[in-house]
């Protein structure tokens, strides 16, 4: 083979991956450029050019892809290097959730071959969409039209609004015994809703009553924090323990059997007890995130 | 992140060079050039450049409009020679200037380096 004919071959490579405009020039530059070093390397090696010799020099300037790549202007960046950890952990944490909501039901005899096509593959929607929330972003950091300022957000975050914490723990307990009298209030409902919010008995007996040491526990945390004014480190860790608790309560919940008689009231509310955990969970990694946020001394032994 | 332990004189080194780059470049188109008859001439005073980052970087800065480039056909093949134009000359001007500002300032500072005591 021609040595010019190798470099033809490998320009029009790098032309293939250049902007219109700006191919035929820079093709006809690169031819230049090549047949003069190629000429420069046949003279230091005091051999004439042969295929060796230009394929060497063609491997040792790059790729086509990689000549190419020299030549655009650095693309828009979609995802900002300062947040890419907090991208990938969003996604993987998105994807791990529903699956670990959707996988029981194979447990429960659905086919695995079925969940893969469905809830398994499904699950990726997720990094999908927050890719498009990241090219939405990027697209209007381009603009230059917002440019978010920072401003301190809360002075003391430990500390809690006590109006705000006295209205939600009056809201627990109204919603905690309403629950609880759940059964009672389907029993006397009308002939056709009390079949439809009828509870399955296993339930009642076996699972249900493990739901009142946590509110219990849940309360008297709320309680002392409401009594001190504000949230201490093992404040934070008891109320993240419990909260881990409920989501490992609810999800033997919605493995292990009906709650409820009704087939339709039953899925719904196992639905609507997975939305439950995927806020619990969420709410625990936010505030481990901002646990892990703290400015430390350093050690002295270092 | 755990420390690495490659001797970074290389890399930074590189990207020291890699600063100066674009000065080294505006300074030998004073006169028409070609790529690689200025790669040549850079090469020739300490300034080695490769040629996959001196072609994408003379087409920059003529898009930037600091440079002006014609294609010359003589009896070799075609090149493209580049030169800088009103602006480059003047861009030129600024960053000698800076440089040699920053050069006083290093110097400065690597001088007190030397003397200060521990």
């Amino acid at each position: 083979m021609n040595p010019n004919d190798v470099i033809e071959a490998y320009v029009l490579d790098v032309m293939r991956r250049l902007p219109g405009r700006e191919r035929n020039g820079i093709g006809l530059e690169l031819r230049g450029l090549l047949a003069d070093m190629l000429a420069e390397r046949a003279e230091s090696h005091a051999n004439p050019a042969d295929d060796a010799l230009v394929l060497a020099m063609l491997r040792d300037f790059g790729t086509p892809a990689e000549v190419a790549a020299r030549y655009r202007p650095p693309g828009v960046v979609i995802i900002p290097a300062e947040q890419t950890r907090s991208f990938v952990l969003l996604s993987v944490v998105g994807i791990v959730l529903q699956w670990a909501l959707t996988l029981p039901r194979v447990f429960q005899g659905a086919p695995l071959a079925g969940w893969w096509f469905s809830w398994g593959l499904g699950a990726l929607w997720w990094p999908g969409f927050l890719a498009m929330l990241a090219v939405i972003a990027a697209g209007i950091r381009q603009t230059g039209l917002f440019k978010p300022g920072w401003r301190p957000r809360v002075v003391d975050p430990e500390r809690i609004h006590r109006g705000s914490l006295a209205v939600g723990l009056a809201w627990f307990l109204v919603g905690a015994a309403l629950v609880t009298a759940l059964p009672w209030i389907a029993h006397r409902m009308p002939a056709p809703l009390a079949q439809v919010f009828a509870f399955d008995a296993g339930f009642l007996h076996t699972r249900a009553p493990w739901v009142l040491p946590l509110w219990l526990a849940s309360f008297i945390t709320l309680a002392l924090v409401f009594h001190r004014g504000r949230w201490s480190p093992p404040m934070r860790w008891t109320h993240i323990a419990v909260s881990m608790a409920f989501v490992a309560l609810l999800l033997w919940w919605v493995a292990a059997g009906p709650i409820f008689l009704a087939e339709a009231t039953d899925k719904g509310a196992k639905g609507g007890l997975e939305l439950v955990v995927l806020f619990i969970v969420i709410d625990a990694v936010w505030k481990l995130y901002r646990q892990r946020t703290r400015i430390r001394m350093p050690s002295a032994h270092r | 992140m755990a420390p690495t332990h490659e001797n970074p004189l290389s890399k930074l080194e590189l990207e020291l060079r890699r600063g100066a780059l674009v000065l080294a470049v505006l300074s030998q188109l004073r006169s028409a050039q070609y790529g690689y008859s200025l790669r040549q001439a850079l090469a020739q005073r300490g300034m080695p450049i490769e040629e996959g980052t001196l072609y994408p970087l003379l087409r920059r800065l003529e898009k930037q409009g600091l440079l002006a480039s014609e294609w010359r056909i003589d009896d070799g093949p075609p090149r493209r020679y580049y030169h800088l134009n009103d602006a480059g000359e003047a861009l030129l001007a600024n960053l000698t200037t800076v440089w040699s500002d920053l050069v006083a300032t290093m110097g400065g500072l690597l001088k007190g380096a030397e003397h200060e005591p521990e």
